[in-house]
């Protein structure tokens, strides 16, 4: 009798292959319907395939013999190495190792911040978008060996290494991009006669002429806090503050009450700004050279009564502590345009 | 019937067979429902496929493709712990058949049981006799762990296949579409289509893959596998799906 499984002649009457073991008869009382799965162990064991995987891909290149892990290294070496020139453009690599699917959604939160980061240079918020998108950039940039091959410190210096290599990057690339001495600050004073409200951005260049800074000129300046009686602690300085200009070297600037007068002429308040703390307080002053008269908004810390002494004190600001003169009205968008207008 | 069937006689008498035969009725064996099951398994179904294995079993126990089609139907199922349990029962009858190791290392593969798999896919492809589907599970098992060389296991599969060729080509396609690569799944379908144009499953994965692709020609494909089988729900709710300019472009991004 003739095994079908291993094709050896066996001898009359064996039920079983001598030499494979598998069934000669045709006959043999088995059951021929298998087992089914309960419909609710689908999802439990759905569960534990998932774990499984997560499991393994963790483990990487571990349970792979060791001579066919290096072939597929010396394989994939070279596209590896072209990936990550690549990746300078965030996800560019996995286009071309056509695995854009596991980092879209990394690449579109990158242009996100991105976009945020060049939209907000210059402020804290900018920077901070900049830091992320260069940490992200990073992160893409190694995600494909990272899970195979880069664990534990040897990820993370990688990625710090990235990242410094991505912020240097982007600051020459954002120098290009974007004019790296703008600087973006939140108004607190309001001018109605050139569309500006409390709360807006503005834009202003660091670099400009000394000439450019007439009566009237909003600045972004670095501003001491008013100390007066008890007060005591909190930050001295008021970083990217909107001031504006009330008088410039040479001029005489009078303050009486509820506005100004500029060598002996009334100012329209429409173009500038009065601010409170100034209410009620009379005194005149001669701008010294070198220094200009400001309105500003102080926030007064303490709760004691200052004089005038005090108080010119600081509207008197030197003219090399300027960081720059606002040249663009930002947000909102319904009012954006240049103040030139 | 016979009219001498109420007659006695000896116990060695048997009723002369081909008796439906000559009426034209087929014979009702383990061929027959075998083949019944792989027409049910090209039309998607894989219940019917499993349940005439079984019968192809009832008829004869030992029927070697009866077990491993049970096994196969069952990995389509997505029950692949019982189809573990069933391939192992199997070779109690036919001990470490490598058809059967292939299916249980399939199994084991897409229940993400690596180190099993790869076992069984050794064990199987050590056999001196492992054919086409040996070589097919291999390249699954490959796949699966993201290996170049899963390809030319295919290679291997097709080129001892013979009669089951178009199968293999069916399985090519439908495995490198599990695996992303859409243009090599779609000249293995290209060719699983003409050499089973009655198909409904190998119309319907390749419509898959044309409408992964971004190809217009995707829903003319559907509409075939509609023909062949109206009431296949899977087909059915794919009908609707854009495949425009959109999808193109997202199928170039993303996919090789």
């Amino acid at each position: 009798m003739k095994c079908r499984q291993c094709k050896f002649e066996n001898m009359p009457g064996l039920d079983r292959c001598f030499q494979c073991g598998a069934v000669l008869k045709d006959k043999v009382a088995v059951d021929v319907h298998p087992p089914r799965m309960s419909g609710w162990k689908a999802p439990l064991r759905d569960l534990g395939r998932w774990v499984r995987k997560r499991r393994a891909s963790g483990r990487g290149r571990e349970q792979v013999p060791e001579a066919e892990a290096r072939s597929d290294a010396y394989m994939e070496g070279a596209e590896i190495a072209l990936a990550a020139v690549l990746s300078i453009v965030p996800g560019f690599g996995h286009i071309v190792r056509g695995q854009f699917d596991r980092v879209w959604w990394q690449v579109l939160l990158w242009m996100v911040l991105a976009a945020m980061a060049v939209y907000a240079y210059g402020s804290a918020y900018g920077y901070l978008m900049f830091g992320l998108a260069a940490g992200l950039h990073a992160r893409i940039a190694v995600h494909w060996p990272d899970e195979e091959e880069l664990r534990g410190f040897k990820r993370l210096g990688v990625m710090i290494a990235m990242f410094i290599v991505a912020a240097v990057a982007y600051r020459v690339v954002f120098h290009g991009v974007v004019d790296g001495r703008l600087i973006w600050a939140r108004t607190p004073i309001a001018v109605e006669g050139k569309n500006i409200r409390t709360g807006d951005m503005l834009l202003a260049r660091r670099r400009f002429d000394p000439q450019d800074i007439q009566t009237g000129s909003l600045l972004v300046v670095d501003l001491p806090r008013l100390l007066v009686g008890q007060a005591r602690g909190g930050p001295f300085v008021q970083t990217n503050v909107v001031v504006q200009v009330i008088g410039t070297a040479g001029d005489t600037v009078e303050v009486h009450g509820n506005g100004f007068s500029l060598n002996g002429r009334e100012l329209d308040l429409t173009g500038y700004s009065y601010p409170a703390w100034l209410k009620d307080r009379e005194m005149s002053a001669v701008v010294p050279s070198g220094r200009l008269f400001i309105s500003a908004e102080y926030q007064v810390r303490g709760n004691v009564e200052f004089g005038n002494r005090i108080a010119l004190q600081a509207c008197l600001m030197d003219e090399s502590d300027v960081k720059g003169i606002i040249f663009m009205r930002w947000l909102p968008f319904s009012r954006r345009g240049y103040l030139a207008e | 019937m016979s009219r001498f069937r109420q007659l006695e006689f000896d116990e060695s008498f048997e009723e002369p067979k081909g008796g439906d035969e000559q009426r034209g009725t087929p014979v009702r064996d383990e061929k027959y429902f075998h083949d019944l099951a792989v027409q049910f398994w090209l039309g998607g179904d894989y219940e019917l496929a499993l349940r005439n294995y079984s019968r192809s079993l009832e008829v004869r126990a030992t029927f070697l493709e009866g077990w491993a089609g049970q096994v196969r139907m069952l990995i389509e199922l997505g029950e692949y712990a019982e189809a573990r349990k069933w391939a192992d029962k199997a070779m109690e009858l036919f001990p470490e058949h490598p058809d059967l190791l292939a299916a249980k290392a399939v199994a084991a593969a897409r229940d993400a049981m690596w180190q099993d798999a790869m076992a069984c896919s050794d064990a199987a492809i050590g056999k001196p006799n492992a054919g086409a589907r040996v070589w097919m599970s291999r390249a699954e098992v490959l796949s699966l762990r993201n290996r170049a060389v899963a390809e030319t296991c295919i290679t291997n599969a097709l080129s001892m296949a013979g009669v089951l060729k178009p199968f293999i080509h069916l399985e090519s396609g439908r495995l490198f579409m599990r695996t992303g690569n859409y243009y090599a799944a779609i000249e293995h379908l290209n060719l699983a289509v003409r050499l089973l144009p009655r198909s409904a499953l190998a119309w319907l994965e390749l419509s898959k893959c044309q409408m992964a692709l971004g190809r217009d020609e995707a829903n003319v494909t559907l509409e075939q596998c509609l023909k062949l089988r109206p009431d296949w729900d899977e087909a059915r709710i794919m009908i609707g799906r854009p495949t425009g300019w959109l999808r193109r472009l997202r199928a170039r991004i993303f996919r090789r």
